[in-house]
């Protein structure tokens, strides 16, 4: 079994190396697929994503916890404890932490662009 | 816009009286999911998230990525009272020792001695003890009106480990003390 920070740095690698998503759908099913597999290999803990309650392992967003941001059309926010994902129309993605702002992985659609930014969404 | 929920507007109330300091910054969650976000920034930054129908679930811990909540509390005020209790740096209590869940029930040490049929000492003892015997914190948990679990986890499933041990047929029912009638 690997430590909770090695599993994330795994996960982590592992996104920056797949194929890039194409749409949103996709990258929410390559970031829980990666992570569902990181976890499943490493973690020691079987899968049990119905429990709220911490049981050590790590979980993808679901889609109940999607919001679309005013202003940003487009653009959906996962929201969990410690983390912001953040999933563009093109399948482009971040994961930044709360507490501080850090982000952890940005990847680039497979347009090989990444998220817009306010200014784009103006059409500046 | 949506308007905040009644038990966070609570659980916030409560949390500024408790922690006069504590700047909470409070974010809708999911659409569909209904939650909200509470973050309390600083020295040692906690989120607290509200779903409903269940409550408010917090971890004195970072977690990893999408992990749950180690601690859950359907009540607001309790809620916000355990919140003070990991934030507060002037407290001398270890945050998840057995002194600090009996004063987050409001019992006393004389209370809860009196329930287990101790002494109070034995009560101060015990709390400022490093091992207990699973038993030793059953019956504590219990005394302040708590169910005691303990869990077996594998890769593969999890199961409860049970403390006592319940006579059943299968493991052989005691016997009657009168003879069987023909």
């Amino acid at each position: 079994m690997l430590s909770k920070d090695a599993r994330l740095r795994l996960f982590l690698d592992r996104l920056l190396s797949a194929t890039p998503a194409a749409n949103p759908d996709e990258a929410i099913a390559l970031i829980a697929t990666l992570l569902n597999a990181v976890e499943d290999e490493h973690s020691g803990v079987p899968a049990n994503p119905s429990s709220w309650q911490s049981d050590g392992r790590m979980y993808p967003p679901q889609a109940d916890m999607a919001r679309t941001l005013p202003g940003l059309p487009g653009l959906t926010v996962y929201r969990s404890r410690g983390h912001r994902t953040l999933i563009g129309a093109n399948g482009a993605f971040t994961i930044a932490e709360i507490h501080g702002g850090k982000v952890l992985v940005e990847k680039a659609g497979a347009d090989g662009r990444g998220l817009p930014t306010p200014r784009d969404a103006k059409g500046a | 816009m949506e308007s905040v929920p009644e038990p966070v507007e609570a659980f916030v109330a409560e949390l500024t009286v408790q922690l006069p300091g504590v700047r909470p910054q409070i974010e809708a969650g999911g659409e569909k999911a209904g939650n909200w976000w509470i973050d309390l920034p600083g020295p040692k930054p906690i989120t607290v998230e509200w779903r409903p129908g269940v409550g408010f679930g917090f971890s004195s811990e970072p977690g990893g990525y999408g992990e749950g909540p180690a601690e859950i509390f359907r009540d607001p005020e309790r809620a916000a009272h355990r919140i003070a209790q990991l934030l507060d740096p002037a407290s001398t209590v270890a945050p998840t020792g057995l002194r600090a869940i009996r004063e987050l029930y409001g019992v006393t040490q004389k209370q809860i001695a009196t329930k287990l049929k101790i002494q109070q000492a034995a009560i101060s003892r015990l709390e400022t003890r490093g091992d207990f015997k699973i038993e030793t914190i059953s019956q504590f948990v219990r005394a302040l009106g708590g169910h005691p679990e303990v869990r077996a986890v594998f890769p593969d499933g999890q199961l409860p480990i049970h403390t006592t041990r319940k006579k059943t047929k299968a493991h052989g029912a005691p016997k009657s003390r009168r003879p069987a009638r023909a």
